[in-house]
């Protein structure tokens, strides 16, 4: 199997290393799309140990505090007590209510309206909610209720996502 | 059928075609067409309703649900800043705000709320027609909602 | 480009998780230790307060353990405790108004962030060099917006591939690429003389 071209190859190696200087905006800019278009590239890159030989990451790894065995044992207890399944109790479903139409008038209107609904649905080109997820998306915001941790999780890699609301599901 | 209610009929379904041709020349001010599917997944069953089958098999790569049902599918319109309101079930609520419209993305903020509680939102930008999930809160049995957005 | 296998998740933790699942005190007990330090690494570097981190780590494992039900155990539990921990850590800075320790026009002349006098503790020369180190890199992440700086704070682990990165948080690896770059770029640009250090050449402020 080939590899990258060269230079792409050399501009993927300098991003690696951390070399600010060695990569323009421009580099950046073909970097990702030549990403977004080769999977094969996606998956040697993806393998790749993040951080090795930075040393930004040996300063900031030798310079992290490591917490008491007694601030662990104390997180520990909270965890233990906090996890706790919540079982929420059945309740019964409302019953569906259907809305009843007076025949007659009815069947004039619906068929009328018919025809304008269909003429409105070719306009919109038809009634094509195929049901497909979007492998494109841009996440612009995500707000959510304090007890909410939000996460987004990738189904597959540069496919949909979902954005999860992860509760406190604690008490 | 009385000629009285003929003649409404007519007179309402002219209204209505009338509306739709009026919509189709005013191309500017046309609104974004949202579909909001609301979903419960469980681990209780492996029932999967017909429509949901690509989405589950998605799912189903990071979550262990092993049914899917598509409770309620609402369609609407709205415009740029207008909220679409639908309600779900056991009193769940999507909200779905167009805030950009082009030619082949969609930028839509989706709000999922249970009465006064602050909404779970999210603000999206998405090829037209494609779905959004967004989900995660509890039912009241223990599965879990997910809803799909899409506007176009 | 070195061809790597991605490590897969090994049976034994497989097994932990399964047990974990069912409640299993000491499956749990297991994974906590085996991944309470990275988790912790995370949340430091994004929240920038040791006791923060430790109430996100804490926060964290509850909701990892949580949801284990619900989701699949094949990307393993680190990528699915990361996840939480980083989005956990953001939440709380977003909440918490991150100020800078030190304000920006604070800089002395050669632009380098300086470390207020109260971060100081009467420690010998190694010591306090190293604090001031501490302080000077803590105060430079905190200058990263979120998103760079969740991203630098997974890479600054040194124990995930570029891969876990983007799966933990759910963006595509191009993005990872582009946020980290950033993320350096503005890092050397607030502590040049590290970079000149390190033989790292910055560009020219933008």
């Amino acid at each position: 199997m080939q590899g990258p071209p060269r230079e792409l190859d050399e501009l993927l190696r300098a991003l690696t290393r951390g070399d600010p200087s060695a990569v323009s905006d421009e580099d950046l800019a073909r970097i990702e799309a030549a990403l977004e278009a080769d999977p094969g590239l996606t998956a040697a890159l993806a393998a790749e140990p993040a951080g090795v030989g930075d040393p930004l990451v040996a300063a900031v790894g030798g310079t992290t505090p490591t917490p008491t065995a007694e601030e662990w044992a104390r997180v520990w207890d909270n965890i233990s007590a906090g996890t706790a399944a919540a079982m929420r109790p059945a309740v019964a479903r409302r019953a569906s209510v259907w809305l009843r139409l007076r025949v007659p008038l009815a069947a004039a209107a619906a068929v009328l309206l018919a025809i304008g609904t269909w003429w409105n649905w070719e306009r919109r080109g038809g009634d094509a909610w195929e049901i497909r997820l979007a492998a494109d998306v841009e996440i612009d915001d995500i707000d959510m209720q304090d007890s909410t941790t939000p996460v987004v999780i990738r189904l597959r890699p540069d496919g949909p996502v979902v954005i999860w609301a992860l509760a406190d599901m604690a008490g | 059928m009385r000629h009285w209610q003929t003649g409404l009929a007519a007179v309402l379904a002219m209204a209505l075609l009338s509306a739709s041709f009026g919509q189709a020349q005013d191309t500017s001010k046309r609104k974004t067409d949202i579909q909001v599917l609301a979903i419960r997944a469980t681990n209780k069953n492996t029932e999967i309703s017909p429509e949901l089958k690509e989405i589950a098999d998605e799912l189903k790569k990071q979550f262990k649900f092993t049914g899917f049902k598509l409770e309620k599918r609402a369609t609407g319109s709205a415009g740029i800043d207008e909220a679409f309101k639908t309600p779900l079930f056991e009193g769940w609520e999507a909200r779905v705000t167009p805030k950009e419209n082009d030619t082949k993305r969609v930028k839509l903020q989706i709000e999922i709320a249970k009465g006064t509680d602050k909404p779970d939102s999210a603000t999206v930008t998405v090829p037209l027609g494609k779905f959004q999930l967004m989900g995660g809160q509890k039912l009241e049995n223990g599965d879990s909602l997910i809803v799909a957005v899409a506007g176009r | 480009m070195n061809s790597l296998v991605r490590s897969s998740v090994d049976t034994s933790e497989l097994r932990q998780i399964d047990a974990a699942t069912r409640g299993d005190a000491a499956a749990r007990h297991a994974l906590f230790e085996r991944y309470r330090e990275v988790a912790y690494r995370v949340a430091l570097r994004i929240t920038g307060r040791h006791e923060d981190a430790l109430d996100v780590v804490q926060d964290g494992f509850i909701r990892a353990f949580d949801g284990l039900a619900e989701f699949q155990r094949e990307a393993g539990f680190q990528t699915w405790l990361l996840r939480i921990v980083s989005n956990r850590a953001l939440d709380l800075v977003r909440a918490r108004r991150v100020r800078l320790a030190v304000p920006l026009d604070a800089d002395d002349a050669d632009g380098r962030a300086t470390v207020p006098a109260d971060e100081r503790s009467p420690q010998p020369d190694a010591a306090l060099e190293q604090s001031e180190l501490a302080a000077r890199l803590r105060v430079a992440i905190e200058t990263l917006p979120p998103d760079q700086r969740a991203v630098f704070a997974l890479y600054a682990t040194g124990e995930l591939s570029y891969g876990q990165i983007a799966e933990t948080l759910g963006i595509p690896i191009g993005t990872v690429m582009s946020r980290l770059f950033h993320a350096r770029r503005r890092l050397y640009e607030r502590l040049p003389d590290l970079a000149a250090e390190w033989g790292v050449e910055t560009p020219p402020p933008k």
